[in-house]
C-alpha cells in the first residue's frame, strides 16, 4: 500500500479533511526526526516501538578480493514490532502454506 | 536523552507544530498507526511518507536447540516485519556519523603480525626499570593536545636540558675540539690523540652518571600525570557514550580528542614495547621505526647527492639543524622528539645504517642511544672520520656489522 492510499483510507476513517490528515502526518514527521535524532524512543501501543541504536565500527573483509574495510559507527533506527502484530505476521505462514 | 515517548507525547508534540488541539492529534494518530497495524497485519507492506517502508520478509526455516531439554528443534519458516527508515529520517538519526566513510584499509601489516607477536612475548618480558619507561613517555607528550599535561612536559623539558646543557658546557668544548683534531689529523696520531680524550671521556661519564640521576627523577613524576591521563581517558570514554546520545557538538569534539589520545597511547605503548624488548628481531625493528618502511628510504636517496654537493661548502661548527654534515666538518645536532641517531644519520650520511659512527662519536655520553634526552647535543663526525660512504656497500656493511656489535654491547 503506498502512502496515496494510506492517506485516503485514513481520511475515510476519520472522516477529517485532506488538509488537516496531512498537517498531522508532516508534523508526525518532523516529530519522528526529531525525536529519534535525540536518541529518544517512540513507542506505539499495539504497532511497536522506533528506538536509535548505536552501532559500533566494524571491520569486514570482502571475501572474493580480500580487501578489509572499516564501516563506520553509526546510529540506526531500529523497529521492533509490538508482539500481537508479530504473532498475527508469523501465522500469516500458516494461511499461506 | 534517551527517554521513551508514547503515542499521547507524539501528539502533544505534533499539535504544537500543526496548531491542532491534542486531542484532535492523538485520535488521528492513533488511527494512522491502527491502520498501518492492520495494513501489515493482512501480509501488505506499507509505505509512510517521512517514517518508512514497512515490509514482510519471510524467515526460511531453521534448525535449533530447545534450550531446556537440549533437544534439537525446527524453528518453522514464518514473516517478519522488516522496517526501513526513510532516507532522510535516516540520515537526521545518524547525522552525528555523518562524516564517517567506509574506509578501506591496508592489507594486513608488519605491525598488525608483530602485534600479535607481542602479545605472546608480552608474557615473558621483564619489567623495565621506571625511569626509562617514563623517558619514553615523555618524548611522547609534545605531541600532546591538553595544556595542563603541556605545562608539565615544558617543565620537564627545561629540566632535562639544562643539565645537558651544563655538561656540554663542561667538557662539550673539549670534545669536540678533540674530534676536530682528530678529524684533521692522520690515523696514526688518533691513537694517541683518543689516549687524550679518554681521561675527558671518564669525567663525561662520571656527570653522565650524575644527569642521569635527576633525568630519571624528573621522568618518574611525569609518569604519574601520564597515568592520570589514562584513567581520564578511560573516564572520557565512558562518557563519550553518554555524548553521543546527547549528540552535542562538544561531543563529537571530545570523541575527536579521544580518539586522538586513544591513538597516542596505543602508539606509545607500542613504541615503548618495541623499544624495551628484548627479543632480536624486535630490536633491530626499532632501528626502522623512524622510517616505518624500508623503501622510504628511497626517496631520500636523491637528497645525498645534494647533501654531498653541499658537502664542499665548510660549515661552521655550531650548525644548526637545517645544515648537514661535510666531508671534513663536524656538525653539532640536537635531539628533539621525532629525532634520534637515524635519522641524523639518514640527513647527513644519507643512510641510517651510519648511527653507528654517530653513537660511536658520543658513545662516552649516551648511555643508551635509544633513550637520548631532549636538548641533548649530538656531535656528528664528518664522513671521512669513518669513510663513511652511503654509496658504498663495503662501508654499508661495515656499519651494519658495527651495529651488530653495538646492539651485542647495549644489550
Amino acid at each position: 500500500m503506498d502512502y496515496k492510499e494510506f492517506t485516503d483510507k485514513l481520511q475515510e476513517r476519520t472522516g477529517r479533511d485532506v488538509a488537516v490528515i496531512d498537517k498531522v502526518m508532516s508534523a508526525m514527521s518532523s516529530v519522528f526526526k526529531e525525536q529519534c535524532s535525540n536518541m529518544n524512543t517512540i513507542s506505539v501501543q499495539g504497532f511497536g516501538s522506533f528506538e536509535p541504536k548505536k552501532k559500533m565500527e566494524r571491520e569486514v573483509v570482502n571475501p572474493v578480493t580480500g580487501v578489509r574495510m572499516l564501516i563506520p559507527p553509526k546510529i540506526v533506527l531500529s523497529f521492533k514490532p509490538a508482539t500481537g502484530i508479530k504473532n498475527r505476521i508469523k501465522e500469516l505462514r500458516q494461511d499461506e502454506q | 536523552m534517551s527517554s521513551k515517548l508514547s503515542i499521547s507525547d507524539v501528539a502533544g508534540l505534533i499539535s504544537g507544530k500543526s496548531g491542532l488541539t491534542k486531542k484532535e492529534c492523538e485520535a488521528i494518530v492513533k488511527e494512522v498507526f491502527q491502520l498501518a497495524s492492520e495494513t501489515v497485519s493482512s501480509g501488505e507492506s506499507l509505505t509512510i511518507k517521512g517514517l518508512g517502508t514497512f515490509k514482510l520478509v519471510w524467515v526460511e526455516p531453521r534448525g535449533s536447540v530447545d534450550i531446556n531439554t537440549g533437544a534439537s528443534i525446527t524453528i518453522p519458516g514464518h514473516y517478519k516485519l522488516a522496517y526501513v527508515p526513510e532516507a532522510a529520517l535516516r540520515n537526521a538519526v545518524n547525522e552525528p556519523f555523518a562524516y564517517f566513510a567506509t574506509e578501506v584499509l591496508p592489507p594486513k601489516s608488519e605491525t598488525e603480525i608483530e602485534k600479535s607477536k607481542r602479545k605472546d612475548v608480552n608474557e615473558n618480558i621483564i619489567p623495565e626499570p621506571k625511569g626509562t619507561t617514563s623517558e619514553e613517555e615523555q618524548n611522547e607528550m609534545p605531541s600532546e593536545p591538553e595544556g595542563g599535561e603541556t605545562a608539565v612536559q615544558e617543565e620537564t623539558g627545561k629540566n632535562v636540558s639544562v643539565p645537558a646543557e651544563q655538561q656540554k658546557d663542561d667538557d662539550g668544548e673539549a670534545v669536540m675540539t678533540a674530534a676536530e683534531d682528530l678529524s684533521v689529523q692522520s690515523d696514526e696520531s688518533t691513537v694517541s690523540e683518543t689516549c687524550e680524550t679518554e681521561q675527558i671521556d671518564m669525567a663525561v661519564s662520571e656527570i653522565c652518571e650524575t644527569v642521569q640521576q635527576p633525568v630519571s627523577e624528573e621522568a618518574a613524576t611525569i609518569s604519574a600525570p601520564s597515568e592520570e591521563r589514562a584513567a581520564d581517558t578511560v573516564q572520557d570514554k565512558a562518557d563519550i557514550e553518554k555524548e553521543y546520545r546527547r549528540r552535542t557538538r562538544n561531543g563529537y569534539i571530545a570523541g575527536f580528542a579521544t580518539a586522538v589520545l586513544l591513538f597516542l597511547i596505543i602508539g606509545g605503548g607500542a613504541y615503548y614495547f618495541y623499544s624495551n624488548s628484548k627479543n632480536f628481531d624486535i630490536t633491530l625493528s626499532v632501528f626502522k621505526f623512524p622510517f616505518a618502511a624500508e623503501n622510504k628510504e628511497e626517496p631520500n636517496k636523491p637528497d645525498t647527492a645534494v647533501v654531498e654537493k653541499e658537502a664542499g661548502v665548510p660549515i661552521p661548527e655550531t650548525a644548526s639543524e637545517s645544515d648537514v654534515a661535510a666531508d671534513t666538518e663536524t656538525v653539532v645536532e640536537t635531539i628533539e622528539p621525532g629525532k634520534f641517531l637515524t635519522t641524523i644519520a639518514l640527513k647527513h650520511y644519507g643512510n641510517k645504517i651510519f648511527w653507528v659512527y654517530i653513537y660511536r662519536e658520543n658513545e662516552d655520553k649516551i648511555w643508551n642511544p635509544r633513550y637520548l634526552p631532549k636538548g641533548f647535543k649530538v656531535v656528528v663526525p664528518p664522513r671521512s672520520k669513518y669513510g663513511i660512504d652511503s654509496e658504498d656497500e663495503v662501508s654499508i656493511r661495515r656499519a651494519q656489522d658495527l651495529e651488530k656489535q653495538i646492539l651485542y654491547e647495549i644489550e
